[in-house]
């Protein structure tokens, strides 16, 4: 073999090495990044709505001694609607049920909306959509659920790329922003996640 | 339409080996290692991986990683080659699965090579992913979102995994913890899908020559030095880029994913994998186009135990016999053989081979060819692989020469070229695939072997080696072969060969008179 044919060769591997590494980190569109993000993430538990019924004393005669009750209760748990709006655009208007197949566990939320650069009104509401008439008073259960009527508001800027995240904070029972510092690119955001209350 | 895929991918295939065999000789032709190739690298990954190890925090990820990086000379330059060695792995694994789908190497006996090589192929990948993941860089933290998104599409989950990179609290080390732990028992997960990859094999070859391999590390230093990796910022749950560094080796989907719902990235994923998965059911060949397997002439077979030993894929096992003789016999299993034809080379009595390709069925087809056309023009039989030599037939032709295809050089029964020799052909020349090309693995091997080294069944002693020659060339290497068809012209007429029962013929014949002949007519 040649020593051109050697060079050609070398020159191949060289170029057809160079071209693996570039492909390896190419900078490529992302497919995102270029408007703001409004993001609602949350977990919560849901109310549970309880139908009960009274018995009278003969119908709890009639049953076993083992059986004997006077208030039966049948209950499940709630579901809820959540809509969003931006600029008074409605954007996302979505039933959120229990999460399980038998909706015996917290509900998830987890929707990102794509807000184009400015300054955007927002408006979000989570509210349940079964009608219940227990009262919150009454019953411990109840302050570990998500109230029956939630909202967030507020007059916001999105920068492309920016995140704004809203979540359910359960210590407080109401919809709160978390931001966070951002390194590079955003270096405006600080970078613990700190919560903040609503507007 | 698939088998139509297969010809253009072959086409396609032939032309690259052509120029890499003109670069880099066929011995180091790197499309004929692939597969080897990704071993070697699979090795540098293991090595250069356990250094990263050493350094790799699951607590502080990115951190740990720009430590590394921050050391210019070893760190950045281990954690380029580890990077490179991984895209380097991809490509060369679809080269090979490339090659083995465009040689029709995919379906029947070869399917468990091909299912567990899409394992492999599949393995490979979710490992580079998990190792990008580790990084935490921008990239890393996308590929995490987009799995996610895909995971969250299924039924199963009642709480969506996305929500861990949602920045409602940091990302647990636990999650770090996980994917390290996947990154490291992937790769030895493939160690074990790859030995059933080979198992069907007999003597695997399991790492190229040294030469290409040492050549395929510098190029991987190199690269890691003068091309350093770099960094992309933290990942941050608050920002997306517009523009990332990506490996699209690894995720090529990854621009257009977003327009994607997780189902339908998932679904076209899946679908790709499943195609994949498929290939050997929708390549097979069937009917008259499928290849017989080998079979025994039992009452022939003298139990030498030389097929056994040449069938690359270890279709033949030796068994005792039931007609009382004291000799084993030779037994194919016709769900492992491939019908390459290479134990009917290798048979000394001719007592074995696939329907039609024996050397008894060999020597009667020359047996005509000797009989219905005259000597050809140049003097020289070419008896060529049908594969390779098979593509330039009608130019060697036009040489003057007379072709003779077979399907395998290692199918080849040497006693055909003693026949051609003793039936008035001046010289055989024997085309060959180049040895690290041959379709079934070792016939190209065996072939040469038979012929100048005295492996059974070997080119007789008294048949003139200067009357016999082998090259070895490509489908796209006619200008080769026809340049060592006109050099062998030449030499047998400087060397008086050219003239019909010449000194040689006649000490053949008298040779033959006085022993007792080996080879059944
Ligand atoms: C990590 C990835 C892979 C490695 C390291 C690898 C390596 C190898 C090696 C060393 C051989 C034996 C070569 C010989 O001795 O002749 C082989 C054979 C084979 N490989 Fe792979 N391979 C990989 C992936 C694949 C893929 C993705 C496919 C196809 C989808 C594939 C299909 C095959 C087939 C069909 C054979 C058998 C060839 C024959 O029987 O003639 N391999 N592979
Ligand atoms: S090479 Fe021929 S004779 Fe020897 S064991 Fe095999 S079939 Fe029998
Ligand atoms: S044809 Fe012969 S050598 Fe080839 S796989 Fe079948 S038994 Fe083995």
């Amino acid at each position: 073999m040649s020593l051109r044919r050697h060079a050609a060769g070398l020159v191949v591997a060289l170029a057809a090495t160079a071209a693996m590494a570039a492909i390896s980190q190419a900078p490529v569109p992302s497919g995102e990044g270029t408007t703001g993000t409004l993001r609602l993430a949350w977990r919560a538990r849901p109310e549970r709505i309880e139908r009960c019924v009274e018995r009278d004393a003969s119908e709890v005669a009639a049953l076993p001694a083992h059986m004997r009750q006077t208030v039966i209760c049948d209950g499940f748990a709630a579901s809820y609607r959540l809509e969003v709006r931006v600029d008074n655009e409605l954007v996302v208007s979505d039933r959120v049920m229990p999460g399980g197949l038998r909706r015996d566990r917290p509900l998830y939320v987890f929707r990102e909306i794509d807000v184009a650069p400015g300054i955007a009104t927002v408006d979000i509401t989570f509210t349940r959509i079964e009608e219940s008439d227990t009262t919150e008073s009454g019953r411990d259960l109840l302050r570990e659920a998500v109230p029956p009527d939630l909202r967030w508001t507020a007059d916001r800027s999105f920068a492309p790329g920016q995140v704004r995240l809203i979540t359910y904070d359960p210590q407080r029972r109401a919809l709160v922003e978390i931001t966070g510092r951002s390194t590079g690119a955003s270096a405006n955001l600080p970078r613990i996640p700190r919560r903040g209350g609503p507007p | 339409m698939l088998q139509r895929l297969e010809r253009f991918s072959l086409a396609a295939l032939s032309r690259l080996d052509a120029w890499c065999n003109r670069w880099y000789g066929a011995r180091l032709n790197p499309l004929y290692q692939s597969g080897t190739i990704v071993v070697g690298l699979y090795l540098v990954l293991l090595v250069t991986g356990l250094y990263l190890l050493l350094f790799y925090r699951v607590a502080a990820p990115w951190e740990s990683v720009a430590r590394l990086t921050a050391d210019a000379w070893v760190g950045r330059t281990i954690r380029g080659v580890h990077r490179y060695a991984t895209g380097a792995a991809v490509v060369f694994t679809l080269v090979h699965a490339i090659r083995m789908f465009a040689q029709a190497r995919s379906w029947g006996a070869r399917a468990m090579a091909w299912l567990s090589g899409v394992v492999l192929l599949v393995l490979l990948v979710g490992c580079a992913w998990t190792g990008y993941v580790m990084v935490w860089d921008v990239f890393g933290e996308r590929l995490a979102r987009e799995a996610a998104r895909m995971a969250d599409s299924l039924p199963f989950l009642s709480e969506p995994v996305s929500r861990t990179f949602t920045g409602e609290r940091p990302v647990p080390t636990f999650f770090f913890f996980v994917t390290l732990f996947a990154h490291v028992a992937v790769p030895l997960g493939m160690g074990v899908v790859f030995w059933l990859h080979v198992r069907r094999l007999q003597r695997p070859r399991l790492l190229p020559p040294r030469p290409l391999l040492w050549s395929v590390v510098g190029l991987l230093i190199a690269a890691a030095v003068s091309l350093p990796v770099a960094l992309a910022p933290e990942a941050d749950p608050f920002v997306r880029h517009a523009r990332i560094q990506a490996d699209l080796l690894i995720a090529p989907w990854l621009p257009p994913a977003p327009r994607l719902s997780g189902g339908a990235l998932l679904g076209v994923l899946a679908a790709g994998c499943v195609l994949l998965f498929v290939v050997p059911l929708l390549t097979r060949r069937r009917g008259a186009r499928q290849p017989m397997p080998s079979v025994v002439d039992e009452d022939v077979c003298t139990g030498c135990t030389q097929c056994s030993i040449d069938c690359p894929y270890g279709a033949i096992e030796m068994v005792a016999r039931t007609d009382g003789r004291p000799t084993p016999v030779a037994r194919v299993d016709p769900a492992l053989c491939v019908s390459c034809g290479i134990c009917a080379g290798s048979c000394a009595p001719m007592s074995i081979g696939p329907p039609g390709r024996t050397g008894r069925d060999q020597l009667a087809a020359v047996g005509s060819l000797l009989d219905s056309s005259r000597l050809p023009p140049s003097g020289v039989v070419v008896v060529g692989c049908t594969y390779s030599a098979g593509a330039f037939a009608t130019l060697l032709e036009r040489e003057g020469a007379a072709f003779h295809g077979v399907d395998c050089a290692g199918n080849l029964h040497t006693s055909v070229v003693e026949r051609l020799i003793r039936g008035g052909i001046p010289g055989v020349l024997v085309i060959a695939c180049h040895t690290r090309d041959c379709r079934h693995r070792e016939g190209s091997r065996w072939l040469v072997e038979r012929v100048f080294h005295e492996r059974d069944a070997e080119l007789q002693a008294r048949v003139p080696r200067s009357r016999v020659r082998v090259i070895h060339a490509g489908a796209r290497e006619s200008a080769r072969a026809i340049a060592a068809l006109r050099r062998f012209i030449v030499d047998l007429t400087l060397i008086g060969r050219v003239v019909r029962l010449d000194d040689d013929l006649d000490d053949m014949a008298e040779c033959e008179a006085a022993e007792v002949n080996e080879v059944p007519q």
